[in-house]
C-alpha cells in the first residue's frame, strides 16, 4: 500500500468517526462500503475506471438524496463531501490529488462541526487538524519512502512548533476577533426527530419510557435563590384532546394580552438544552416573558407554552421570567378571564361514553359542584381505593383502558392519574387539560443549577376555576407525595418504605458521597465551560472587553496602553527569539569587516556594504595602488574564508590591524 | 573625537545589522501557492459560515486554520534566512547532455535546519533568446551550520556561453501553502556549456567505418588518419609538472624522493602534433553538431594523452598547444562555433 494512500485513508476515517453519530446509518454504511472497495483496489493495485467511479458517485449521491430528502441541507452537503473524499481515495496519484483531498476534508470538517455543540469536540478538532496537516508536511517528499532520519525528526519538531504557536493565536483570535453578526444565512437543516415527543401526545404508559430512558434534557440556572423542588413544574405543552385515556396536543387559544411585562418577576432562569431538536420551551408557572438566545423562531402554542424551531443544529438556549400575578386590592379584584364557548367546548371535549362505560357511570354517581369538591372526592378515591404508583404499570386493556386502570389494575404513573382526573373533571363539566413537562430536577450544589433529565418527566392537570382561572392540580400528590417532595430520586427506593426512617435516610444520602460530589463538580466545570464556549457571541465579547469602557475617552487610552504593552511584549519576545537564533550576535567575519572599513575610512576611502571581496580588492587597488599587495592578501583571504572556508580570520585580522 | 568614533561605531553596527537582515540573506519574497490560495479561500468561506451560524466550534476551526496559515507563512519565510550561496557554479562549465551540468554550494549559517530548498539558476544567453533554467531534481534540506553541494540539471540547454548573475532559492516548506523565494547575486561571470563528446562506441561505428571506406582516396584519408593515431607508450623523458598536466603520468617515485613533481613524457606527446580540422570531417560527419561532438571527444582524449594539437574550425592558421588552459580555450571555441555556411 502506498504511503500517501495509507495516510489519506486514515485521515478520512479520523475525520469521519468522531461525527458518526450525526451521520445517518445508511450513509455510514455507504461510506464504509466504498472505502472498503477503495482499500481492496489499492491493495490489489486494480484501479477502477473513471466511468465506474463516476457511476459510483452518481448512485451514491442519489442514495444520499433519498436518505435526506434533499441535497441542499447541511447534513446532505456534508455527506456529499464525505462521499467526494472517499471517491478521491481512488485517484491519489499526485501531489495535486493530496491537496484536493485536503481541501475536501477541510470543508467537510466544518460541515460536521456545525452539527455538534460540545466542548470536548475542540480536542477532536485539534486531533483532526493535526492529522490533516501531517501529510502536507511531507508534500515535497511525495512518493518517496520516508526514513526516520535526522531531517524527519527535525521536521516533526517544526510541526510541533507550528501547532504550539498556532494554538495561542487561535485562542486570541477566538476571543478578540470581532464577531460581527452577519445575519441568518443558513443551509437548510434536515429536521431532527423531536426527542421530546411526549409533549405532543401521551398514551398512558409511554411516559414511563421517557422516565426509564433517563436521558439528559436541560440545565436551569436561577438568578438568586432557586425555588423549592416541589415548585419546579416545567410546563412543556398542553394536551387538550382526549380519546378517553390518551391525550394529544391541540393548539389552544392564548390568553396573552398585549406585550409581556417584566413586572412582579419572581424567578429568572437560564435554560440550556442538552440536545438538538425542535422543542417546546419549558417554563415555570406564571411565565412573564422570555429571551431566546439560540437562533430559531418561537411559535406560541397557547396557554403560555411555546415551541422553537431552530434555524440550524443548535442547542436551544433561553432565559425565562416567571412571576406571580399582581395582588389586587380588595374590592378591586378583577375577575379571571372567562372562557369562551369555543374554549369551553375545547376543554370539555370527551369521546362517547362507550369508550369508558364504567368510569362514566362512576362519575355520574359521584357528581360534584365545583373543582374543590372534585379534587377532594378524587383524591379520596385514589388514596383509599387501593391504587399504587409504579414506573412499570403495564399495558391497559386496549378496548376500555380507563376502566381497566381505574377499576381493575389500579396501578399507574403520573400520566394515568392525570388522565383519569382530567377526564373526571370534564365529565363534571369542569374544563381541564393535561400538562406535560418535568417536575423537579437534580440540584447541583456546586453550580447552583438544576439538571433535568428524562427521569423528571411528569404530567399533571390544569383545571379551570371560575373564580381563580386556571389552576394546577397534581393527582400524583395523592398517590405518591414523595415524588413531588423529593423529586425523581424516589424512583429507586421501595414504595413500601416511603414512610419509614430508612427511606428518609436513603433520600438524604442520595446527594452525598465523595463520588457523587466529584461528579457534581465535574458536571459544573464542563457545563460552565461548555456554555461559556458555545455561548460566546458578539454580546459576550463586548462584555469581555467591557473593562475598556470604549464609550469614554479613557477607554481609548486604556486600549492604546494595552496595544503598547502588547507591542512591548511582542518586541521582547522577538528579541529573545532572535538572540536564541544567533541573529543577535555579530559574527567574527562581520567584526573583521567593520574593522577593515574603519581602517579604510581613516585613509579617506569608503567601502560599500554591498561589495564582495573581489570588488573591494579592485576598488582598493585603484584607490591606493601603493599597498596593492596588502589589499590582495586581505581581500583574497576574506574571499577564501567566506566562500571556500579556508584559512583563519585571525591572520586576516592581524593584517587589517597592521594597516 | 571619542564621540565621533563612538557615533561611527553605532552607525557601523546599525548598518551591519541592516545588512545582516538584508544583504547576506537577500530579500525574501513570499506568496501563496495555488493550493495555498484555495486553502485560504476555503478558510474564508468557513469564516463566513461561522459568522452566519455564530457557531463557536466553527469559529475555533476557522481560527485554527487561520493561525496555521499565519504561522506556516512565518516558517516558510524564515526557512530561507541565513542561507549563503558560494559565488559561482562549479566547475564553471558543463558538458551538454549530462544530467547535472553544474554544482552550487549552499551554506546554512543558522543553527536550524533549512528544509526543502529548491535551487534554480537562470542562465541568460545573448545567442539564444530567453533563459535556461537549472534546477535541483528534488528539494534539498541542509542541516544547521552546514553546507551542501547541490547538483543542477538544465532543460533545453544548448552549447554556448551563458551569463550567471543570480540564483533563486525557493521553498514551500512546511505545508505547501506558501512559496518563499530569495535571490542570491553572483559576481557576474560566464558559464560555458561545451558540446557533448562523442562516445567511443559512436566513433568506432560512425567514424571509423566511414574512414575505412575512404582509404582509396589518399588525400582525404591522410587528413583524417592523423586524427586517429594510436598513442605510443614508450617513455621519452621527464619534465617538470605544470598546472593542468595529467596527474596519472606523475612520477610519484621522484616525488617521494625529492618532493619535486615530475611528469613522464611519452614519445607520442613529444613527437606528434595533430591538427584537428573540422572541414575534413564534413565528408564523414555532415551534421555540424556531430563534428563538434567528435572534435570535443578528440580534444579531451589528447588532453589525457598530453598530445599537442591545433583546432582549425574554418580556414584559420593552426595554432598548436596543449595543457588545461589550451584545452578549455579550444572547447570554448567549439561551444561558440557557428557554421558560417549555415548562417548565410
Amino acid at each position: 500500500m502506498r504511503r500517501i494512500y495509507r495516510t489519506c485513508f486514515i485521515l478520512f476515517w479520523v475525520s469521519i468517526i468522531p461525527f458518526f453519530r450525526q451521520t445517518s446509518l445508511g450513509v455510514g454504511f455507504l461510506l464504509f462500503g466504498i472505502s472498503l472497495v477503495s482499500l481492496i483496489s489499492e491493495v490489489y493495485r486494480r484501479k477502477l475506471s473513471r466511468i465506474i467511479r463516476f457511476g459510483l458517485m452518481f448512485v451514491s449521491s442519489f442514495y444520499i438524496f433519498h436518505e435526506y430528502g434533499t441535497l441542499m441541507s447541511l447534513e446532505s452537503g456534508v455527506a456529499l463531501l464525505s462521499l467526494l473524499a472517499v471517491i478521491k481515495t481512488f485517484e491519489l496519484s499526485s501531489k495535486r490529488d493530496l491537496f484536493t483531498f485536503t481541501l475536501i476534508i477541510q470543508l467537510s470538517l466544518v460541515g460536521h462541526l456545525l452539527s455538534v455543540e460540545e466542548l470536548y469536540m475542540v480536542i477532536t478538532l485539534v486531533g483532526i487538524v493535526l492529522a490533516l496537516f501531517w501529510p502536507l508536511l511531507h508534500h515535497n517528499e511525495y512518493g518517496i519512502r520516508l526514513y526516520r532520519d535526522y531531517f524527519s525528526r527535525q521536521r516533526r519538531i517544526v510541526f510541533q512548533k507550528i501547532f504550539l504557536f498556532s494554538i495561542p493565536l487561535t485562542v486570541f483570535l477566538f476571543f478578540a476577533f470581532p464577531r460581527f453578526p452577519l445575519g441568518n444565512i443558513f443551509f437548510n437543516t434536515v429536521k431532527k426527530v423531536n426527542v421530546t415527543g411526549f409533549v405532543n401526545e401521551i398514551n398512558p404508559g409511554s411516559l414511563s419510557e421517557v422516565i426509564q430512558d433517563g436521558r439528559s434534557y436541560f440545565r436551569a440556572t436561577f438568578d438568586g435563590a432557586p425555588p423549592p423542588l416541589f415548585e419546579l413544574y416545567w410546563r412543556g405543552s398542553i394536551l387538550a384532546k382526549t380519546d378517553g385515556f390518551s391525550w394529544s396536543r391541540l393548539k389552544v387559544p392564548s390568553h396573552q394580552r398585549g406585550k409581556f411585562k417584566r413586572d412582579n418577576i419572581r424567578y429568572q432562569y437560564k435554560v440550556d438544552y442538552d440536545f438538538f431538536a425542535d422543542s417546546p420551551l419549558f417554563f415555570l408557572d406564571g411565565l412573564k416573558t422570555y429571551d431566546l438566545y439560540s437562533r430559531g423562531y418561537a411559535t406560541n402554542w397557547g396557554a403560555n407554552t411555546f415551541h422553537v424551531n431552530s434555524f440550524r443544529n443548535e442547542k436551544i438556549r433561553y432565559r425565562g421570567y416567571s412571576g406571580v400575578k399582581k395582588r389586587a386590592k380588595r374590592g378591586d379584584q378583577k375577575p379571571p378571564l372567562k372562557l369562551s364557548d369555543k374554549e369551553k367546548a375545547l376543554y370539555l371535549q370527551l369521546p362517547p361514553r362507550e369508550v369508558f362505560p364504567k368510569f362514566s357511570t362512576w362519575s355520574q354517581e359521584h357528581s360534584v359542584k365545583n373543582l374543590k369538591e372534585a379534587s377532594v372526592l378524587f383524591s379520596r378515591q385514589i388514596a383509599g381505593g387501593g391504587f399504587s404508583y409504579s414506573l412499570a404499570p403495564g399495558e391497559m386493556d386496549s378496548a376500555y383502558p380507563l376502566d381497566d386502570f381505574f377499576f381493575s389494575r389500579k396501578i399507574g404513573l403520573c400520566e394515568h392519574y392525570a388522565s383519569a382526573f382530567a377526564v373526571y373533571l370534564r365529565t363534571q363539566g369542569i374544563p381541564s387539560r393535561v400538562v406535560v413537562g418535568f417536575l423537579g430536577g437534580e440540584f447541583n450544589p456546586f453550580g447552583d443549577y438544576y439538571y433535568i433529565k428524562g427521569t423528571d418527566a411528569h404530567a399533571w392537570v390544569e383545571a379551570y376555576d371560575s373564580d381563580k382561572g386556571w389552576k394546577r392540580i397534581d393527582p400524583t400528590k395523592w398517590i405518591n407525595p414523595n415524588r413531588i417532595q423529593y423529586g425523581a430520586q424516589v424512583y429507586g427506593l421501595e414504595a413500601s418504605n416511603t414512610e419509614s426512617e430508612e427511606f428518609h435516610l436513603a433520600i438524604s444520602q442520595t446527594d452525598q458521597g465523595l463520588l457523587k460530589e466529584m461528579l457534581f463538580l465535574a458536571d459544573v466545570i464542563y457545563y460552565n465551560l461548555n456554555t461559556e464556549f458555545l455561548g460566546f457571541d458578539f454580546d459576550a465579547q463586548k462584555e469581555l472587553f467591557s473593562f475598556l469602557d470604549l464609550k469614554h475617552r479613557k477607554g481609548y487610552l486604556k486600549l492604546l496602553l494595552m496595544a503598547l504593552a502588547g507591542l512591548f511584549v511582542f518586541g521582547v519576545g522577538l528579541v529573545l527569539f532572535l538572540k536564541r537564533s544567533g541573529r543577535g550576535k555579530l559574527s567574527e567575519f562581520d567584526k573583521v569587516m567593520i574593522l577593515f572599513r574603519k581602517k579604510i575610512q581613516k585613509r579617506g576611502g569608503e567601502l560599500s556594504l554591498w561589495w564582495g571581496p573581489a570588488t573591494m580588492e579592485s576598488y582598493l587597488k585603484a584607490s591606493f595602488p601603493e599597498d596593492h599587495q596588502k589589499w590582495a592578501q586581505i581581500c583574497r583571504g576574506l574571499e577564501e574564508y567566506r566562500y571556500n572556508e579556508k584559512g583563519t580570520l585571525k591572520v586576516i585580522k592581524d593584517l587589517v590591524l597592521k594597516l | 573625537m571619542l564621540d565621533k568614533g563612538k557615533k561611527l561605531d553605532i552607525h557601523e553596527r546599525l548598518f551591519t545589522m541592516i545588512k545582516r537582515w538584508q544583504a547576506p540573506y537577500g530579500r525574501v519574497y513570499i506568496l501563496p501557492t495555488s493550493f495555498g490560495l484555495y486553502f485560504i479561500a476555503t478558510t474564508f468561506l468557513l469564516f463566513l459560515m461561522s459568522l452566519s451560524y455564530g457557531h463557536s466550534l466553527a469559529f475555533t476551526c476557522t481560527f485554527l486554520f487561520s493561525s496555521l496559515i499565519i504561522v506556516s507563512a512565518h516558517f516558510t519565510n524564515f526557512n530561507l534566512y541565513h542561507l549563503k550561496v558560494k559565488d559561482g557554479v562549479r566547475p564553471g562549465y558543463g558538458i551538454l547532455g549530462e544530467n547535472e551540468v553544474g554544482h552550487i554550494e549552499v551554506g546554512n549559517q543558522s543553527s536550524k535546519v533549512r528544509f526543502d530548498l529548491n535551487i534554480s539558476l537562470p542562465l541568460s544567453s545573448q545567442e539564444f533568446k530567453g533563459q535556461v533554467l537549472g534546477q535541483t531534481k528534488r528539494p534539498v534540506s541542509i542541516k544547521g551550520k552546514d553546507s551542501q553541494v547541490i547538483g543542477l540539471a538544465f532543460s533545453d540547454l544548448k552549447r554556448g556561453c551563458y551569463r550567471l548573475e543570480r540564483v533563486k532559492i525557493s521553498s514551500s516548506f512546511p505545508f505547501g501553502l506558501f512559496e518563499a523565494w530569495t535571490y542570491h547575486s553572483f559576481t557576474p561571470r560566464e558559464y560555458w556549456i561545451f558540446p557533448r563528446p562523442m562516445s567511443d562506441k559512436t566513433i568506432h561505428t560512425k567514424v571509423f567505418e566511414e574512414v575505412k571506406k575512404l582509404k582509396s582516396r589518399d588525400e582525404e584519408y591522410e587528413n583524417l588518419s592523423s586524427l586517429f593515431i594510436e598513442g605510443n607508450d614508450s617513455f621519452y623523458e621527464h619534465s617538470l609538472y605544470q598546472e593542468g598536466g595529467n596527474l596519472k603520468r606523475m612520477d610519484w617515485k621522484i616525488y617521494a624522493r625529492t618532493h619535486l613533481m615530475y611528469e613522464k613524457k611519452y614519445s607520442d606527446a613529444i613527437t606528434k602534433k595533430i591538427s584537428l580540422k573540422r572541414k575534413s570531417l564534413e565528408i564523414i560527419l555532415p551534421d555540424l553538431e556531430d563534428q563538434l561532438s567528435f572534435l570535443t571527444a578528440q580534444i579531451l582524449s589528447f588532453q589525457e594523452r598530453h598530445i599537442e594539437f591545433s583546432l582549425v574550425l574554418d580556414d584559420e592558421s593552426p595554432l598548436f598547444g596543449a595543457g588545461h588552459d589550451f584545452v578549455i580555450e579550444s572547447l570554448k571555441r567549439l561551444a561558440l562555433y557557428k557554421n558560417r555556411g549555415s548562417d548565410s
